[in-house]
């Protein structure tokens, strides 16, 4: 049926349909499209945020990053970082949630006081944070003396900090993950475990790995797709505790592109960095599903 | 010995007190139905028995041991649930498998990873694959044992459901509701199939339904609760023709049981205005008769082979083709609903409408009696004066 036959009540509906869905698609194609789009083609650039005009530099930027020796530094920190934070995020909040979710009593004030971090001010509760792992006058420092130990470097030693970090990120997830699993076993039908009980899987692991884990899968690759993708977005942490130090030994993946974008005004290879970032994200969180929407199927 | 023996089980949730002191004994091999409306505590009884709930005091003996302290997996239990309770990220074979590798697989067998390098899963594993095999094929699902139970009908999950209970070979089998996500024609088979299953494993069936044809059709005998009581615990014919009390009478028998409120005084019945013949014996005040509706029959008004004739004005005809139901009331007792059944429509129903006067007749001795608290009368009768004569 050609556009011009559909009947004048049809066109109307319709008509109403893309003016109810423009905002929300506006807003989407200013804030996320063409911000991309800008960013892909900058890339390609040698755009920087001092000079005027630019020319097109072809692959350059992308080039630049085999060579480029702090890329390869911050994308190992970026590594371990996650190597640290994502196993953190993803499993304690998975005991907690397990462990949480059998009391009666306390249960919604135990949700609340974990799930505060979630809501507060990242970058305030960061500040506190580096006043409590301060080298010298810290809390945590003061804590470990008064116990009889070494103080600790928390945020000066290269080879500690990225630990801090790790330690500050896992405890402003915990709670948000915590409710997702809590979400998750919550929607795990009861007679199961009964199922269970009475089959003789009445031991807490085998609770856990023939029922409760299965049926978290769902909820299970959410986290770990969500927290993943928190872990390569690392970056107001490291801005307020450490500015990448010491001596680069903080300094991650989006930090770089941060630094190279506006105190070097690499503008242009800032964007090359961001478009290769988001590449990955897109690229492990794709695997990710996959892999567990096989596992669902052939299992 | 006794399959099951329950001593005094008493619970409460919170201040409801859901079963008030059951005791009952359940032979070896025997299936006995639990039924009653729901909230009477008949789940409530049967997760008791499996041991996922414990009751405040009482105790539970399967196959003459005290079982109270046991866990579900010790008592040698299976359990059918309504829902069926299918894991669903398994298979169907290895849903079945489940009890048989709990009990017969060391933990760190069962464990992901583990089991795949472990030993004695190895040994074990091809032994269970078998009985399971042999089980799905007892229950014609052997051609669905690589499929999830989401890919399953509701009868073909009930058949899982059945395999994962019946491969154990326990001491004890028990239902609850088994039946109740059925459709109707499904559920006269699987009926028919549980009660073959009953009668080929010979195990100890305890069946938890609300419907009292299942209990009926299925069982050796029915213990009917309510309100966290027992009721009566009798074979179902001796529930339909001995009921112990009024609720009894009621639950057993469709369509239900026709109650007529009387009045005796000084051995003389009346249902309303109208007197009973007959000399009342054994009963005084407030009585109430029941009268099954099948024991009721339509009379000429001039018919003197029934010992009571009353007065009948129909409101509905059900026609069922084999049977046919009146629904009416009794000129005697206008507020009171009476049925009636009659194994084919009568001469006396042709060129009736709904306004013609009837009559019905039945004989005193298929009328049963109960007090105003609905306790059965066991002496009373209505002597007829006619037989009187005669004796």
């Amino acid at each position: 049926m050609s556009p011009a036959a559909l009947p004048r009540q049809e066109w109307g509906r319709r008509r109403l349909a893309y003016l109810l869905s423009a905002p929300a698609s506006l807003l989407i194609l200013f804030i996320y499209v063409l911000p991309i789009a800008a960013v892909f083609v900058i890339s390609f650039t040698d755009y920087s945020l001092v000079y005027d005009g630019f020319n097109f530099v072809g692959l350059d930027n992308y080039r630049q990053m085999f060579t480029d020796a702090h890329f390869a530094e911050a994308l190992k920190n970026t590594l371990i970082y996650a190597a640290i934070f994502i196993p953190g995020a993803f499993f304690l909040p998975l005991v907690l949630a397990i462990a949480i979710q059998r009391r009666r009593r306390f249960r919604s004030i135990l949700e609340v006081l974990y799930f505060m971090p979630v809501t507060s001010t990242l970058t305030a509760m960061t500040l506190v944070w580096r006043a409590l792992l301060d080298g010298n006058q810290g809390a945590i420092n003061n804590m470990l003396v008064s116990l009889g130990l070494d103080k600790v470097n928390w945020l000066g030693d290269g080879d500690i900090v990225l630990i801090s970090i790790a330690m500050v990120s896992i405890w402003g997830i915990i709670g948000f993950n915590m409710v997702l699993f809590l979400a998750g076993l919550t929607a795990i039908p009861q007679n199961l475990y009964e199922a269970a009980s009475i089959d003789g899987a009445d031991h807490p692991l085998d609770r856990f790995f023939q029922v409760t884990w299965p049926l978290l899968a769902p909820t299970s690759l959410f986290v770990s797709v969500n927290t993943l993708v928190t872990a390569f977005k690392l970056f107001d942490t490291v801005a307020v505790l450490t500015h990448g130090g010491p001596d680069r030994a903080s300094e991650v993946y989006l930090y770089l592109a941060y630094l190279e974008g506006f105190e070097n005004f690499n503008m242009a290879y800032a964007c090359a960095l961001s478009l290769v970032f988001l590449a990955v994200l897109f690229l492990v969180a794709w695997l990710q599903t996959r892999m567990a929407d096989r596992r669902r199927t052939h299992a | 010995m006794a399959g099951l023996e329950l001593r005094d089980i008493r619970k409460s949730f919170g201040n409801t007190e859901v079963l008030k002191g059951l005791s009952f004994q359940i032979a070896d091999g025997e299936f006995l139905s639990l039924v009653g409306e729901s909230g009477c505590g008949k789940s409530t009884l049967l997760r008791i028995i499996s041991g996922l709930e414990t009751p405040d005091s009482g105790e539970v003996l399967i196959g003459g041991e005290v079982m109270n302290a046991a866990s579900p997996k010790d008592r040698n239990i299976s359990m059918v649930f309504q829902d069926y309770a299918l894991y669903p990220h398994m298979s169907v074979a290895q849903n079945i498998s489940m009890p048989l590798i709990m009990a017969r697989l060391p933990l760190h067998a069962r464990l992901p990873v583990l089991n795949r390098i472990s030993p004695s899963a190895r040994a074990v594993r091809p032994e269970i694959a078998s009985e399971v095999e042999a089980v799905a094929k007892q229950l014609r699902i052997d051609h669905l044992l690589n499929r999830r139970p989401s890919e399953l009908s509701g009868g073909q999950r009930q058949r899982v459901a059945l395999g994962r209970a019946l491969v154990r070979h326990p001491k004890l089998f028990l239902m609850d509701e088994p039946l109740s996500n059925l459709d109707a024609k499904l559920r006269v088979e699987v009926r028919k199939e549980i009660t073959e299953l009953h009668q080929s494993t010979g195990l100890t069936f305890v069946y938890v339904t609300h419907d009292q044809t299942e209990a009926m059709t299925m069982s050796h005998r029915v213990a009917l609760l309510e309100k966290g009581q027992l009721l009566q615990l009798a074979t179902p014919g001796d529930l339909y023709a001995d009921p112990h009390s009024v609720a009894v009478a009621r639950f057993i028998g469709s369509p239900e049981i026709n109650i007529l409120p009387a009045e005796v005084t000084s051995g003389i019945a009346r249902l309303g205005a109208e007197t009973v013949p007959g000399r009342a014996v054994n009963m005084d005040g407030p009585t109430m008769f029941a009268l099954r509706p099948e024991a009721v029959r339509l009379v000429d008004r001039h018919d003197a082979r029934a010992d009571i004739k009353l007065g009948f004005t129909r409101h509905l005809t059900e026609d069922l083709g084999h049977e046919v139901l009146l629904h009416g009331t009794l000129h005697a007792l206008p507020e009171t609903r009476f049925r009636m059944r009659l194994p084919k429509t009568s001469d006396l129903l042709a060129g009736t409408g709904l306004d013609t006067a009837l009559h019905v007749g039945f004989d005193a001795n298929s009328l049963m009696f109960f007090n105003a608290a609905g306790e059965r009368l066991r002496d009373a009768a209505l002597v007829s004066e006619a037989r009187e004569a005669a004796q």
